[in-house]
């Protein structure tokens, strides 16, 4: 075996390993069991060699045992990690107090949702729902008198549970201890916080969630209304910074930094704005994630190199997962952003070829020739969409219920326009942040394509139809996935890459 | 070595070529907005809006020029500021005149995100205050926004134009002990028209300004429709044509069955923000009109 292919592969199997530990409490025997029933697969679906021959049986049996053993430790791998944090001593159901430092707050319109790591004699993380007042900022230590709940099983549980919290409070008595000491984090989320009041005092509240969420992943200002709007036209993707929004803000800072600089130097540049991007928004796990992925596709991608792009992103997915495993399971953003990605870097180019040739009918016959830039960016963010939802189709049936088929048409819309309001975003900030006189003149600018998308999202969510609500379980999606695998991610056509 | 792109082409390779189109359509887009509903910026006429913010007062009085003043900011729930934004345009960031009728948490919760977010003249007061955590968040914004506060009391007026905002209550330097007693009473007045925010003021104080009202075309009923505001001897006063009940979900069984009797004995067409949402009332070729803000 190649060792890129190996890589890739053993990263497979690897969280493969872990996901299983995630869901069975767990037997070797599942695991090895599951190893061999993959190989049986993998048997059918690996690729011949390049010089057309098959493996020799020996090599196979080794490639065997070598990603049965991977499987293994990817399972042990995750228990040893739930041993080390389990929590202790926490009083379920007893009214108490407990202290402890804010490691995440967020403020809403009219609550405060805040995570706190406990301190002594108790360990893991609370999750509270406290009121606006006191305001309690990152690094605060805090002292909640209340009840501490069990979250209820399910999947809201193990959400929950991917960041180490193990209890939840309703409103709580909440006090400020001690105002958290500087510390850089901190700071980035103080810098945050000052682009979204630049935002919030610019636009009305709705258009200033939108661009807070467009530019900052932050959704905290959505009131209930606009965040079920978001799911029936399923574009709450463009708020969660998931890979494709990074895409979106990687490719627009090369197409900047290459008019002015040598391509060698606008990429370094490209990624320092990145990075600041990231810092700003408080560096969280899914958000250096997607920047991580997004940058080396597009470097990969302008070098030529995209077949690598499969091992950079079972790459990502590794050391993400080695930070803590169970964002493998439990993390829904982590598998739609996933999926999305790897939905366009493996099919999205599959579908744009079969666009390429064909005009659109809303893009005029004199429009150019067919498949020029006058016409990609429709046929791109159609091809982007499509393939992102064929890809999470599974998920999103199994976490929301129902998929609206008419979700394509808003979905196409509003990605066309997300890339220049993100731009437009990011210059209201910087220009606020440094000149907030002359801030506004460039508010007006985005202000018509933030309006816009909010009547979209708004109008087609009121006509959401063609519910689909199908139960595949496991079996299903198995085979929806393996159909997938089929059709797309494996070699057919030259100009396409693939695993 | 590789050719440089005009910075033009390399727009048009990112946004196939439609950008013509992009800012056509923002353009219009942006004049629809600023030309589009916009009920204080067209109006000429004197209007004020009832602000459904569930159990709580906001209402908003359009003054001359396009300047707005608004009484309260509701509960902490977020809706005093999306209804203000309904009845604003979409450039109008700033409030010019914010009064505080009195500090619970129902009158100023919601007043700090507009404080954050708005940029705000001057904040009136009847200088009573509150020793909660909230009412210190409001108080730290307003430090923070460098918004200045002033005391009014009974006697004290606020001219925009032809409209005047009068303090018919409290008196100077007469402050009990019981909040809902020292709350701001105002009266608005133009042209010969006029409308009494009675805030959360109980019968007993009525009774001490009803005399100086005069008559009165639009009452915002006292305290949320409670059976101890909105007495007999104010309504006998006031004569109003229109009573608006600010209220929303509550334990208290506000509105009072007995207040909406004593409301329809004086002639009075009843409002409710809880069944009616957001209202506006504007005075239009000397008729009263009642309208629904969606």
């Amino acid at each position: 075996m190649p060792p890129h292919v190996a890589f890739f592969w053993g990263t497979v199997f690897f969280l493969l390993g872990v996901l299983l530990k995630s869901f069975f409490s767990g037997t070797v025997v599942i695991l090895a069991a599951a190893g061999i029933f993959l190989f049986l697969l993998v048997r059918y679906f690996f690729p011949r060699a390049s010089n057309n021959t098959t493996f020799q049986h020996s090599a196979e049996c080794w490639n065997v045992v070598f990603l049965t053993v991977l499987i293994v430790l990817g399972g042990f791998y995750y228990h040893f990690y739930d041993s080390l944090s389990c929590p202790k001593a926490i009083p379920y159901g007893i009214e108490t107090t407990i202290q402890g430092k804010v490691v995440q707050a967020e403020s809403r319109l009219s609550v405060q949702m805040i995570t706190m790591k406990a301190t002594e004699p108790f360990a893991g993380k609370v999750r509270a729902t406290i009121s606006p007042n006191p305001v309690v900022r990152y690094g605060d230590d805090v002292a909640l008198s209340g009840k501490l709940e069990r979250p209820e099983a399910g999947s809201y549980e193990r959400y929950l549970k991917k960041d180490n919290i193990f209890a939840i409070m309703s409103f709580p008595d909440a006090k400020v201890v001690n105002t958290g000491k500087w510390t850089f984090r901190g700071s980035l989320y103080s810098v945050s916080d000052r682009v979204q009041g630049v935002f919030s005092r610019i636009f009305p509240a709705r258009e200033a969630a939108l661009m807070s969420g467009l530019t900052l992943g932050d959704t905290s200002q959505f009131t209930k209304e606009f965040k079920e709007a978001m799911q029936r036209t399923g574009t709450t993707h463009i708020v969660a910074l998931s890979g494709y929004n990074v895409m979106v803000i990687v490719s627009a800072a090369l197409a900047l930094f290459s008019y002015f600089l040598r391509r060698r130097a606008a990429r370094w540049c490209a990624f320092f704005l990145i990075m600041f991007f990231v810092l700003l928004t408080g560096a969280a796990a899914s958000v250096v994630r997607a920047a991580i992925m997004a940058f080396l596709v597009m470097y990969l991608t302008a070098e030529g190199r995209m077949r690598a792009s499969g091992n950079i992103v079972a790459a990502t997915a590794l050391a993400m997962v080695l930070w803590n495993p169970r964002v493998l399971a439990f993390d829904v953003g982590f598998q739609l952003s996933f999926l999305a990605f790897l939905g366009i870097v493996y099919i999205a180019p599959r579908i744009q070829e079969k666009l390429k040739r064909r005009d659109l009918p809303i893009i005029p016959a004199h429009a150019g020739k067919a498949g020029e830039p006058c016409a990609g960016s429709v046929k791109q963010a159609f091809a982007y969409t499509v393939s992102a939802q064929l890809m999470t189709l599974p998920f999103l049936v199994l976490y929301f219920d129902r998929v609206f088929v008419s979700s394509v048409i808003p979905n196409v819309l509003v990605v066309a326009l997300v890339p220049l309001t993100m731009a437009l975003g990011f210059l209201t900030a910087g220009v606020a942040l440094l000149a907030p006189q002359i801030s506004f003149l460039i508010a007006y600018l985005s202000f018509p394509f933030l309006r816009l998308e909010t009547l979209i999202i708004e109008f087609f969510s009121r006509i959401a139809f063609f519910p689909i609500s199908v139960n595949m379980g496991i079996i299903g999606a198995i085979l929806y996935y393996a159909l997938l695998l089929k059709l797309f991610f494996l070699p057919n056509n030259k100009n396409t890459h693939s695993i | 070595m590789e050719e440089k792109k005009h910075f033009l082409e390399v727009l048009n390779d990112a946004y196939g070529g439609r950008k013509l189109m992009f800012f056509a359509v923002g353009g219009a887009l942006l004049l629809f907005s600023i030309f589009s509903v916009s009920a204080i910026a067209k109006d000429d006429s004197f209007t004020q809006y009832f602000l459904s913010v569930g159990q709580g007062d906001s209402e908003a009085v359009r003054l001359h020029g396009g300047a707005v003043a608004l009484i309260d900011g509701g509960p902490p729930n977020g809706r005093a500021l999306r209804e203000l934004e309904k009845i604003l345009p979409f450039y109008k960031r700033s409030v010019d005149v914010v009064l505080l009728t009195h500090p619970e948490e129902d009158h100023f919760g919601g007043l700090i995100e507009v404080l954050k977010r708005f940029n705000v003249g001057i904040v009136v007061t009847s200088g009573d205050v509150n020793e909660t955590e909230s009412f210190y968040e409001l108080k730290r914004v307003m430090e923070e926004r460098k918004i200045k506060e002033i005391a009014l009391s009974a006697g004290d007026k606020i001219r925009s134009g032809d409209i005047t905002l009068s303090v018919l209550w409290p008196p100077e330097g007469e402050h009990s002990g019981k909040r809902n007693e020292n709350a701001l009473v105002l009266l608005a007045e133009a042209g010969g028209k006029k409308t009494l925010f009675l805030s959360d003021v109980p019968e007993n104080i009525e009774e001490k300004f009803a005399g100086e009202v005069g008559g009165a075309d639009i009452v915002k009923v006292g305290h949320h429709g409670s059976r101890t505001s909105s007495g007999e001897s104010l309504l006998f006063a006031t004569q109003p044509a229109v009573a608006v009940i600010e209220v929303g979900e509550n334990r208290y069984g506000h509105p009072a069955p007995e207040t909406l009797q004593r409301l329809e004995y004086a002639g009075a067409q009843i409002f409710r923000t809880d069944r009616d949402g957001t209202l506006g009332v504007r005075f239009e070729s000397g008729q009263l009109k009642v309208f629904r803000v969606k």
